[in-house]
């Protein structure tokens, strides 16, 4: 089980999770070789980044500063400027950068397991400088940007907040049939009783559905199936419970039936046995 | 399902207008000497005409109500009388949902109605079987048996002796027995023997045994429950 880690950066080997670069004393004499190769590796492969690197990279270890230098891996006392950094960062006119802007950290983790592409923020972020950029042209009387998915159309408000409404018909949901709408019987709704459907929990009708789309959001448009199908919620819950005491209801009609149908037996047969004269008159 | 409305429709009102023939006969004995059947129908055509209103306007002390609350089934032993009551009361649901949605609504019974059609389903059944053992003696045949006549002039007269309660006994059997169909009608769909050949024959089944069942009702409740008493004068 991995142990509870502080947010850093860090490294999976075998299942487990460990810091990126260990921990260890640069000022020692039997300090682990390991530890400064994977320092020089970590710098190394930051070092190749292409396309916007904002510094060198650099590491910093207590109180110890490692960056490459003409090459090679060297480390010099953190200067007092930079007192309290600490782990990986970029060195940038005297001040130690973060390795990954928290505005990329909070979009990478929120991503993190699902299918979305984008964060509000991020759609706030390109809204606002669509506006500025519109301007900055003198185009201020053009109607607000907006970004849709998940059925809602997301727009920021005079405070330049992002806000969302429902977006009608432009983001309406479509029916999307896949292997033309046919399963194997198996597989198909009723294959295994008429509670595939009818029960007063079933998922086939009283399951919510929120709109898909790439905009990682809590306000994504949710309807029911009951909605989407256009039927009666209240009755299908209704008709749904039905189907608990349904068993006791075949066995109602049974015993009426077999009873009954004694009793209507019995009668022609007493009839039968009048007309016979095995059974006396008015017996 | 055209056939079903159109037949439901023609037995429902054959049947209103035979129930009111006999009345007509019973309060009218004269009409036994004619042999003018024009004259027969005319006479019954006026009763008619006279006697609808009059039944529409009934009843004259107390309104409706009134005439409810003198219903011999009030009068009951408890336990009985919720018997016959929750019997009545079932079978006019189930009858007046079945037939509305039968004869008017082409997609049939179904939503809120069709739920509380299958409630009022499971009430009939239960009181139904409480009646066959409370009730059904009370309707059965007593003949005395058979014998073949000595000559021809006893073929001649021999004659079904045929009580006064003996049609009334008929529509109670045969309520019965169409009972027990609607019955065994509304389980076999509910059991998993059946292709969709067999629920559309077992449907139609159960539609049948309702419009059987319907009017040996509407045949048993005049004959019996109002039974016709001579009118005054």
């Amino acid at each position: 089980m991995t142990p509870d880690l502080a947010a850093s950066w860090g490294i999976k080997k075998d299942g487990s999770l460990g810091p990126l670069i260990p921990d260890f004393d640069p000022a020692a004499q039997d300090k682990d070789p390991a530890a400064e190769q994977r320092v020089q590796a970590v710098l190394e492969a930051l070092a190749a980044v292409t396309g916007g690197a904002p510094g060198k990279p650099v590491a910093v270890v207590r109180k110890s500063l490692y960056q490459m230098t003409d090459g090679a891996l060297a480390f010099e006392d953190l200067p007092a400027g930079l007192a309290g950094a600490g782990g990986l960062g970029w060195l940038k006119e005297g001040k130690i950068l973060p390795l990954a802007a928290d505005s990329d950290v909070r979009t990478v983790t929120a991503k993190a397991g699902t299918e979305q592409t984008l964060t509000e923020e991020q759609v706030g972020l390109v809204l606002k400088a669509l506006a500025a950029a519109e301007a900055k042209a003198g185009k201020g009387d053009v109607p607000p940007f907006a970004y849709f998915s998940g059925g809602r159309s997301f727009r920021l408000n005079k405070d330049g907040r992002l806000t969302s409404v429902d977006a009608g018909e432009v983001a309406a949901p479509v029916a999307w049939p896949l292997a033309h709408d046919v399963r194997p019987a198996q597989q198909s709704l009723g294959a295994k009783g008429c509670t595939d459907c009818h029960t007063a929990d079933s998922k086939f009708f009283f399951k919510t559905l929120r709109a898909a789309g790439p905009l990682l959001t809590k306000n994504a448009a949710a309807k029911s199936t009951t909605a989407l199908m256009g039927v009666g919620g209240l009755f299908q819950r209704v008709f749904g419970l039905t189907f608990a005491v349904r068993p006791w209801f075949k066995f109602l009609l049974a015993v009426t039936v077999i009873v009954s149908g004694a009793v209507v037996a019995v009668f022609f047969l007493v009839i039968a046995g009048k007309l016979a004269g095995l059974i006396e008159k008015g017996s | 399902m055209i056939m079903f409305a159109i037949v439901s429709i023609l037995a429902i009102l054959a049947a209103g207008l035979a129930l009111a023939y006999r009345r007509f006969r019973l309060h009218h004995p004269s009409a036994e000497g004619t042999i003018l059947y024009i004259a027969i129908v005319r006479d019954f055509v006026r009763w008619l005409v006279r006697r609808v209103p009059e039944c529409l306007a009934r009843p004259a002390p107390g309104g409706w109500a009134a005439w409810v609350k003198g219903f011999p089934v009030w009068r009951l032993p408890l336990f009985e009388k919720w018997l016959l009551i929750c019997l009545y009361g079932s079978f006019l649901y189930l009858a007046i949902s079945g037939f509305l949605f039968a004869i008017f609504v082409p997609r049939g019974l179904y939503g809120f109605p069709l739920v509380l059609h299958v409630f009022a389903g499971a009430v009939f059944a239960v009181c139904l079987t409480l009646i066959v053992f409370l009730r059904a003696r009370r309707f059965v045949f007593n003949p005395g048996p058979l014998s073949l006549p000595g000559d021809l002039e006893s073929v001649r007269r021999f004659r079904i002796p045929w009580g006064p309660r003996d049609w009334a006994k008929v529509c109670f059997w045969v309520f019965l027995v169409a009972g027990i169909s609607l019955a065994a009608s509304a389980l076999l769909p509910m059991l998993p023997w059946f292709y969709y050949k067999g629920q559309v024959i077992l449907f139609g089944w159960h539609r049948w045994s309702a419009l059987v069942s319907l009017l040996a009702a509407v045949a048993f409740v005049d004959l019996e429950l109002f039974a016709p008493r001579p009118e005054a004068g």
